[in-house]
Parts: structure tokens; C-alpha cells; sequence
């Protein structure tokens, strides 16, 4: 038996092909490139989940408008990165929308559609250049394209749930402790971008 | 037994009449057909496309949504013809982003199209989608029964996607979020597209 199973092993080796587990090549190494860039940016992270919790504060059409609104402003800062035009601090900017809109939620500032609607584009602006600049060097752009416009969406939509959630009497303290993290996290990457940090 | 003798007779008859099997059907004649019908499948750009025009045609209502049965195959068959003489396809950013871009600004906008504006629509995106699945034309390919099979996926694809579609946000005041999902999809369609468009302007 014990002579068996080690012929088997000898066998099993020998046929052994190379295993490619995580095969990041073509539509689905771009997919999942594009879907991870957000996650894996813990600034461009919390800014995300930031503007659904906000939308959710501000109540419908924010709620709604601002999925919308933010992929298409977004993309038009990752055609300024995808062209190589450059703007002024990029990582600045994101480490302040990170900050600002952690603020918001966590003073529940309520600007108003407009004023609200205006900042996180100047926001989406610099998050979409970030992308943007990784695109031509991902595996497939356009599953790239598309799976950072999805998880920007779904941290939205974590957002937006969290938010609707806190809205419960007695869950303020959540939503108001989501947004006040989310303000230290920022503030952490703006004294990195600055260089007060290593 | 008389019944038995007759049964393996005809079996007998059957078994040394019988010719070889050809389950594979693409590798003879209409192989070119099978070509043109699962081309479109092999390139997400026709997926989201497609998708997004059912979309668009169920929010403009079934009287104008049932053109689309008709126009989307004869759209992609033009777009094929027109590009064949030139020998040459479309740039990507034209044939691929620009398709995207413009059905997803359709689809985020909320705009409710009428039967001539969809019908303008289909032949703007879908012509360049034809030309676009002339990628797919081997050299020396039957080229009626390619056109004949990319017709037929367009015709299977917009019924089914179309009803579906239409069946899923018709009702207005049940299906509120529905609506704004679409327009939400449109959204991330349109953004990809933009992108992708600027990754074609760059070269």
C-alpha cells in the first residue's frame, strides 16, 4: 500500500505542470487590476465610501445623483492622466478629499446639492487622474476601465448603506465616528503627501 | 418473435446504412455561419453595447423597442459590408470607445428616446459594431453565411435582451430604483468609455 501511494506521488510529480494561479493577463487580469486600484489605495478608499456616506445625508437626489455624476467626472480626470497632463499635487488633493469629506459626514455639513456636487467633482477630478495614470500599463484597459468604475460604485454604494443604516435614532454615533476616521485617514495621507511624515 | 425479427432487422439495416457523424458542425460548410454568430461574444465591447441598447430600447417603450428587432441585425450587417471594401477596420477608439461612450451618455442622461431617435442610435453604434466584427472574416470566408450568422446573434441577442430588459423597468412607479440603476450603469459605461477613447486619442 505504502509502496503504491509513494509510486503514485512519483507519478503525480513527474506530471506536474507549472500552476498559474493567479493568471493577471487579458480581460480578466485587467478586471481585476482596475477592481483592486481603488481597494487597495486606502486613501482613495475611504474618499469613496466618504461621498456615499455624504450622499446619504443629504437625502434624495444627492443619494442617487451623485453614483452618477461622480464616475463621469472621474473619468474625465483619468482622460487627463490616460493623456499624461499633468495637475498641480495630485496626492495632496486626494489625501484633502479623503479629509474634507470626512469632515462633512462627521460634522453632517450640509452645503447644499450644488456646493456638494462641485467638491466631490474637483475631487473626482484627482482620483480619476491617479487611475488614469495607471491605465495604459494595465493588462486589458478597458477590463481595467471598467473594474475601477465598478468598486468606485460599490464603495459608494458601502457608502450609501452605512449611511442609510446610521440614519436609524441611536446610530449617529456610527456615522458620525465613520466620517471622523475617514477625517484621520486623510489627514494622515495629507502629512505623508506633505512630507511632515515618512 | 415474429416482432423481435422485424425490430432486429431494422437495426441491422440501420447500422450498415449508417454514415459518419459530423456533431462538429463548425468545421464544414457553415462553419463561417457559426463564426459570425459567436464573434460578437468573443469581445465585451458587443456585450455592454448590446446590453445598453436593449436598455435604451426598453425604456423607450415597446412600440419603439420592437424596431430594434429589425434595425440592430441590418445595422451590423451595413457596418460590415461598408467596411469590407476598404480591407481595413475602424480604430478601436472609434469602433469600440466611442459606441460605449455614447450609449452609456444615452443610458446616465435618463433621456426617453422616440422610435426615430433609437432607430438613429442603432445605426450609429451598431454600423460601427459591424465593422468593427469584420475582425472575425478568415481569409477565403464564405462571406453571406458570416454576415448571415453575426444578423442572427444580433437578432437572437436584441429580442431576448429586449424583452428582458423591458420587462424588468416598463412599470414606472414599482420600479423607481430600477430606473436609477440603469442610468447608475449608464454612468460607469459611459465612464469607461470616455477613458478608453482617451487610451486610443494617446496611441
Amino acid at each position: 500500500m505504502n509502496l503504491r501511494l509513494r509510486a503514485l506521488g512519483l507519478v503525480a510529480a513527474l506530471l506536474a505542470l507549472p500552476a498559474s494561479a493567479h493568471e493577471q493577463t487579458g480581460l480578466i487580469g485587467g478586471l481585476t487590476s482596475g477592481i483592486l486600484h481603488p481597494l487597495t489605495g486606502l486613501d482613495h478608499l475611504v474618499a469613496m465610501v466618504a461621498v456615499g456616506l455624504w450622499g446619504a445625508e443629504l437625502g434624495v437626489p444627492a443619494l442617487w445623483l451623485l453614483p452618477i455624476i461622480f464616475p463621469l467626472v472621474m473619468a474625465i480626470g483619468g482622460v487627463l492622466g490616460v493623456l499624461g497632463v499633468p495637475l498641480p499635487v495630485p496626492e495632496v488633493f486626494v489625501a484633502v478629499s479623503g479629509l474634507v469629506l470626512g469632515l462633512a459626514v462627521a460634522l453632517r455639513w450640509n452645503p447644499g446639492l450644488g456646493v456638494a456636487a462641485g467638491l466631490v467633482a474637483i475631487f473626482a477630478v484627482f482620483h480619476g487622474h491617479a487611475h488614469g495614470m495607471e491605465l495604459p500599463r494595465a493588462a486589458n484597459p478597458l477590463g481595467y476601465g471598467v473594474g475601477f468604475v465598478t468598486s468606485t460604485g460599490v464603495l459608494h454604494l458601502c457608502g450609501i448603506g452605512i449611511g442609510l443604516l446610521a440614519s436609524r435614532p441611536g446610530w449617529q454615533v456610527v456615522y458620525r465616528g465613520s466620517g471622523g476616521l475617514i477625517a484621520v485617514i486623510g489627514a494622515y495621507f495629507l502629512m505623508r503627501a506633505l512630507g511632515v511624515l515618512l | 418473435m415474429k416482432r423481435q425479427a422485424w425490430v432486429v432487422s431494422a437495426a441491422t439495416v440501420g447500422l450498415l446504412l449508417s454514415l459518419n457523424a459530423d456533431a462538429h458542425i463548425v468545421s464544414v460548410r457553415l462553419g463561417d455561419f457559426f463564426m459570425g454568430a459567436l464573434h460578437p461574444m468573443t469581445d465585451p465591447i458587443d456585450w455592454f453595447v448590446w446590453l445598453g441598447l436593449a436598455l435604451l430600447a426598453a425604456r423607450s417603450g415597446r412600440e419603439a423597442g420592437r424596431w430594434l428587432v429589425v434595425a440592430v441585425p441590418l445595422a451590423l450587417a451595413v457596418g460590415l459590408w461598408v467596411v469590407m471594401p476598404a480591407g481595413r477596420l475602424p480604430p478601436a477608439f472609434i469602433s469600440d470607445a466611442l459606441p460605449l461612450l455614447a450609449v452609456g451618455l444615452l443610458l446616465a442622461s435618463g433621456y426617453r428616446l422616440r422610435t426615430m431617435g433609437l432607430l438613429a442610435a442603432v445605426a450609429g453604434l451598431m454600423v460601427l459594431r459591424g465593422a468593427a466584427n469584420a475582425a472575425g472574416l478568415r481569409l477565403g470566408a464564405d462571406v453571406p453565411l458570416y454576415v448571415g450568422g453575426l444578423m442572427g446573434a444580433g437578432y437572437v441577442a436584441m429580442t431576448l435582451l429586449a424583452a428582458l430588459t423591458a420587462r424588468g423597468i416598463a412599470d414606472e412607479a414599482a420600479v423607481a430604483w430600477r430606473r436609477i440603476g440603469v442610468r447608475v450603469l449608464g454612468s460607469w459605461l459611459a465612464a469607461a468609455g470616455l477613458m478608453l477613447f482617451a487610451l486610443g486619442l494617446r496611441g
